[in-house]
């Protein structure tokens, strides 16, 4: 009776589909973090008024010089591979990014860039290989790994004319001029050398193969640096004490041999107005730099700077070093050590991966994910980039507010005798009143304001705020380190740790024994447990007992009564527990691979195969696994429908939803199995409707419901959300469960399985849902779009049990039942994400608040996105429309309404009495 | 003029001939009234068939965009756009011609919407609406409120009505009240005669002759006065 009540009282109160977020809530209740990715050094173009990116993560950014924000970004993973790209200064206002294409590695895309606004110039696809070298004098000249050389018009993109390369010659570059086209190729029986080619014509200047190296293995090609010459220079492997250096800007290339003062590990060049300057990292890792006159077809040595440990990078011009609080700038080639100027840079204490430097600016890059941004003038930046490679996320509740009365003085006060008692209670009530001004500050703030947010909290604190909306998101990324961000802070960074576990990589991150410490799991095996408070190191180890070639692959958490134990799964098949004792009884668990699922019991320190289950041909591959979050709640067994009949759920906690796609036959497929037994609960199968195989099947577990999707082309395309309810029995009263905990092992029926499919307009990339923190709020299904953006679906609008065809009947609308309509998130209000472009976001986690109404949303992937849903209405907070002068106006209105009528009540009783009225 | 139609048709198959793998189009920026729109960088240009994808970018015009060997088959092109709206078209590419059509979400894929003409023009619907505006507080707005209107018309007549009748002449206040109880028995029902305090007395004037009622309630005016 007590489930019926509460569910129809739900049912009716949140009646509303739609709802959208308030104007007055963007930007308030959300952040955004949009990242570009890592930088490396030959994909930067760093010039006095711009920074230009093609990052590791495919996003093409340009980045204000001023701040460091994107001024614009496209997020290129369908047309660019980082790998094989190159981007180059098309002109003073346009960038050029030549790369390989994803999909077809002999496709080379090449597109012209307006610098300031992101918008196309052009664009062209040039068949014949990936780009291997490309060089601008006023057109466009592209050497592709097919041994094709073209040049393209530098305003339309559209080909002038193509040179192929003869037989038996390799490409290595290409170097253009206004003179020549210099094509250097490498002959397997010659050498490394060169044609020429006539600009105009596309033809070789001479028959001749210039060949400047003997040695075929000549390698570690590298292009000058700057505008000036165009100097190239190459290595033989094992030898590393000459390097070999041609100038091809004089009118017969010269070759030259120079011998750096000691042995080299690394080089880099830059051209100068009067030759060329050589930085070079020698093997003890000190850096110099050598510089060379050019004149008359001749190389000679004029100056070298001491080898120093500091990083050094030639910009045009100058020479930057860059030391631990700082980074000077040097004249190149004066005699004078006197730097021209010195900026203060607070740097990560990360060491330093690249150094790349413009006339005025330097970026530092760091191995911890950070670029530093300097230029002459003393104006600096950071770019935290770690937070785009996001391994593992954990959002953590932070401490209660209020008064901090530990467990020993309650005890204390509730044990002592009465006058010790009440001593140290009226002590602790003293001491509590120097925070009296502070709090009636905050009372009237909130009186006044009628808003909790306006109250201010301490962003350097580690208490949660009243409704517990502030929490810290601590995210391991592949670059070895630790970020916690401030939920209320728009995702200020409350604590960071770089290289947690040394000479390892982040598989995971969970909740450790207390509720402030986390553990933080290596591939090799190293452990950290950490505050995730404060972000301190309290312990490092590692898992002695991990064997030869054997890395951890997942950490898997089990609860036994109520106590957690923290387990790393291996890729040989073990199990090493964390936190030193291993569950009694035995614990149940299984690992997906490409096409199976294999159940394991873990018992007596042996883990046991239990069940396999194998996928129906060989064709499938699994795109997704999902299982419900053990820490989401139940309310109701039952779901009561209008004629006051329960149908009784299917909570079965041990539902794995598996979902598959058969490439071969473009078809997907669903199966629910149960986790302990391996028992196949439920299976479908989308055979006739050309899958998109390559986007897979996205698949969440709910209460008693199962939600996936997949785009496919048949009937209609598009993208196909189904949505499973699960019943204990399609007879309406009828339980079989009859209130025992669920168990996986007693003969049960098969679950009773309504489903119903919807169509939604965009690509679906992945999907979660809503937990609240006591489980009465429904559901809310989040997924990320390819739409770089992040939608919401009510778990009620994608409900099986919507009638089709028809209305609802009296009793179906009191269920909240609408009509059935194949169209779903239409709607733009159903986009959480709004205005942001929240690109390349590829899994959500929600986290309850304290309030039961509200749910936090953190999407990552490249990205972040964080806010906060309250998918039943915000029932249990006053709204922020509610109007306290419009109830003082109703109050005072009644008031006058009793002064007026009072006195003529009185009177009329009176008459009445004196019997001079009826 | 005749001739001028064939050169006219002959250029037009020529440029579809030349551009059958090569698609173009405009966003069109057009606004019956007010500036015309723009279109942000971030928009992208999505060709989808099922066996193939192109995307592209707005130009540097801010409006065109051209797709680059587009292979045949039949395509959706949609916008992802922030800002706008976007109806979703689907591109024919065949050997020598290209068809565009309006294409409706939820439609089966072989049902064509109208002929859309080529080069591909897209109008945006509208901008996207993403927001949720709260209804503030307007007094002017509550008193547009129907029942509001008529609690207060009623709150003025228990006050009015008294007086008036009080300055009605005896004769003509008799014809009325006869005319009153022949057509509503019950003085309850008659909002005109309901005394408020009377009934906030605790003693409602009842099934009682409307007449004494609002006698009574006179006098007691008058006696005031």
């Amino acid at each position: 009776m007590h489930v019926r009540a509460l569910s129809l009282l739900l049912t009716l109160v949140f009646a509303t589909l739609v709802r959208g977020l308030f104007a007055d809530e963007a930007f308030v209740v959300d952040w955004h973090v949009a990242s570009i990715g890592s930088i490396d050094r030959s994909r930067a173009i760093l010039s006095p008024d711009s920074v230009a990116v093609f990052s590791e993560s495919s996003v093409l950014a340009s980045l204000d010089p001023g701040n460091g924000t994107v001024r614009w970004r496209h997020f290129l993973r369908e047309s660019a591979v980082p790998r094989h790209s190159h981007l180059t200064r098309l002109d003073s206002s346009a960038i050029l990014l030549a790369a390989a294409t994803p999909a077809d590695a002999g496709v080379t895309h090449i597109a012209a860039w307006v610098e300031d606004t992101g918008y196309l110039v052009w664009e062209t696809y040039l068949a014949g290989g990936a780009p291997v070298g490309v060089s601008v004098a006023g057109d466009v000249y592209i050497m592709q790994s097919g041994g094709k050389v073209r040049r393209l018009s530098h305003s339309t993109g559209s080909e002038v004319w193509e040179y192929s390369l003869p037989e038996g010659h390799s490409p290595v570059d290409v170097v253009a001029s206004k003179r020549n086209v210099l094509v250097i190729t490498r002959k397997q029986d010659k050498g490394l050398g060169y044609f020429t080619l006539n600009t105009e014509s596309g033809e070789l200047a001479s028959d001749s193969f210039v060949v400047v190296d003997k040695n075929p293995a000549a390698v570690s090609f590298l292009k000058s640096e700057g505008y000036v010459a165009d100097v190239i220079a190459w290595t033989v492997p094992g030898q590393t004490s000459t390097i070999t250096i041609a100038n091809l800007s004089d009118a017969t290339p010269s070759v030259h041999t120079i011998t750096p003062k000691h042995q080299y590990a690394s080089f880099s060049l830059t051209s100068t107005s009067t030759g060329i300057v050589v930085t070079i990292t020698g093997l003890d890792g000190k850096s110099w730099t050598e510089s060379y006159s050019s004149s008359r077809g001749k190389l000679t040595l004029v100056g070298a700077t001491d080898p120093t440990e500091s990083a050094i990078a030639v910009g045009d011009g100058r020479l930057f070093e860059v030391s631990k609080g700082s980074i000077s700038s040097f004249t190149l080639g004066s005699a004078d050590a006197k730097a021209e100027s010195i900026t203060e840079v607070s740097f990560p204490s990360s060491p330093i991966e690249f150094v790349t430097c413009s006339s005025s600016a330097c970026i530092v890059g760091h191995k911890n994910g950070e670029y530093v941004f300097a230029s002459i003038t003393g104006h600096t930046w950071t770019r935290d980039e770690s937070v785009a490679n996001v391994v593992s996320v954990f959002l953590m509740e932070l401490e209660e507010e209020g008064e901090r009365i530990s467990l020993g003085e309650v005890l204390f006060e509730e044990n002592a005798a009465p006058l010790q008692a009440y001593i140290h209670r009226v002590k602790r009530h003293w001491n509590a009143l120097a925070s009296l001004p502070q709090y009636l500050i905050g009372f009237f703030h909130r009186f006044l304001s009628g808003d909790y947010d306006a109250v201010p909290i301490d962003t350097n604190s580690t208490v949660s705020d009243t409704f517990g909306f502030r929490k810290f998101i601590v995210l391991a990324t592949t670059k070895g380190g630790l970020r916690a961000l401030d939920t209320a802070h728009g995702g200020a960074l409350a604590w960071k740790v770089d290289d947690i576990l040394p000479s390892d990589v982040i598989v995971g991150i969970v909740p450790g024994d207390a509720k402030d410490k986390l553990y933080v799991v290596g591939a090799f095996g190293g452990v950290a447990h950490v505050n995730g408070m404060t972000g301190k190191i309290i312990t490092t180890s590692k898992i002695a007992e991990i064997g030869l070639g054997d890395k951890v692959e997942s950490v898997i958490t089990f609860n036994d009564d109520g106590v957690q134990y923290i387990a790393a799964w291996t890729a040989h098949g073990r199990l090493h527990f964390l936190s030193g004792s291993t569950p009694s009884k035995p614990v149940y668990f299984s690992k997906a691979t490409e096409d199976a699922i294999a159940g394991y019991i873990y018992k007596e320190d042996q883990i046991i195969p239990t069940w396999k289950f194998t996928l129906p041909t060989s064709s499938y591959r699994i795109t997704s696994v999902a299982s419900r979050d053990p820490d989401d709640k139940t309310v109701s067994v039952g779901r009561v429908l209008g004629d006051r009949s329960v149908l009784y759920k299917y909570l079965n906690p041990h539902i794995l939803a598996v979902a598959a796609v058969d490439d071969a036959t473009k078809s997907a497929a669903l199966f629910l199995i149960d986790d302990v037994t391996g028992r196949l609960l439920y299976s479908s199968f989308h055979d006739d409707e050309v899958v998109d195989t390559a986007a897979g099947v996205k698949v969440v577990v709910g209460e008693h419901w199962v939600v996936y999707s997949y785009w496919s082309e048949l009937a209609t395309r598009g993208e196909k959300l189904v949505v499973l309810d699960l019943y204990e029995s399609d007879i309406r009263n009828v339980r079989w469960s009859e209130g025992r905990n669920f168990s996986s092992f007693t003969e049960t029926p098969l679950p009773f399985v309504q489903g119903q499919a919807y169509l939604f307009p965009e690509h679906i990339t992945s999907l979660a849902v809503s937990r609240s923190r006591f489980g009465i709020t429904s559901r809310d299904v989040i997924a990320t779009l390819d739409t770089a953006q992040v939608a919401v679906l009510p778990k009620r609008l994608l409900d099986a049990r919507r009638p089709v065809n028809r209305d609802p009947t009296n009793e179906e609308k009191e269920e909240g039942l609408v009509k059935y309509d194949p169209l779903s998130g239409n709607d733009k209000r159903f986009i959480l994400s709004h205005v942001y472009n929240v690109i390349g976001t590829e899994k959500t986690v929600c986290s309850p608040a304290n309030l039961e109404s509200t749910v936090l949303v953190f999407s990552y992937g490249l990205d972040l996105f964080f806010t906060r849903i309250t998918p039943s209405q915000p029932f249990d907070l006053l709204s922020k429309s509610f109007n306290k002068g419009q109830l003082l106006l109703t109050i005072f209105a009644l008031l006058v309404g009793v002064r007026f009528t009072g006195p003529m009540v009185r009177r009329k009783q009176l008459n009445i009495r004196w019997g001079t009225q009826k | 003029m005749f001739r001028w139609n064939i050169i006219v048709t002959a250029l037009f198959i020529l440029v579809q001939t030349v551009s059958a793998y090569s698609l173009r189009g405009f966003l069109d920026s057009t606004v019956s009234n007010g500036p015309p729109l723009t279109f942000s960088p971030d928009t992208e240009i999505i060709l989808r068939s099922a066996e193939a994808k192109y995307n592209t970018y707005v130009r540097a015009d801010g409006q065109s965009f051209v797709f680059l060997n587009v292979s045949e088959g039949a395509y959706a092109l949609s916008i992802k756009s922030a800002e706008h709206i976007f109806p979703t078209l689907r591109v024919d590419v065949a050997e020598t011609d290209v068809e565009v059509f309006v294409s409706h979400p939820g439609n089966e894929w072989s049902f064509k919407g109208p002929r859309q003409p080529y080069p591909i023009e897209l109008r945006p619907f509208g901008p996207a609406v993403y927001y949720q505006y709260r209804e503030g507080f307007n007094i002017l707005k509550l008193f547009k409120n129907p029942m509001l209107m008529i609690s207060l018309l009623t709150l003025g007549m228990v006050f009015v009505l008294p007086k008036i009748m009080d300055s009605l002449d005896p004769e003509q206040l008799k014809e009325i009240q006869q005319e009153q109880a022949k057509t509503v028995p019950s003085a309850l029902a008659n909002p005109m005669n309901f005394d408020v305090a009377s009934y906030l007395a605790g003693k409602s004037s009842g099934p009682s002759a409307s007449g004494s009622s609002v006698k009574a309630a006179g006098s007691a005016r008058s006696r005031k006065s």
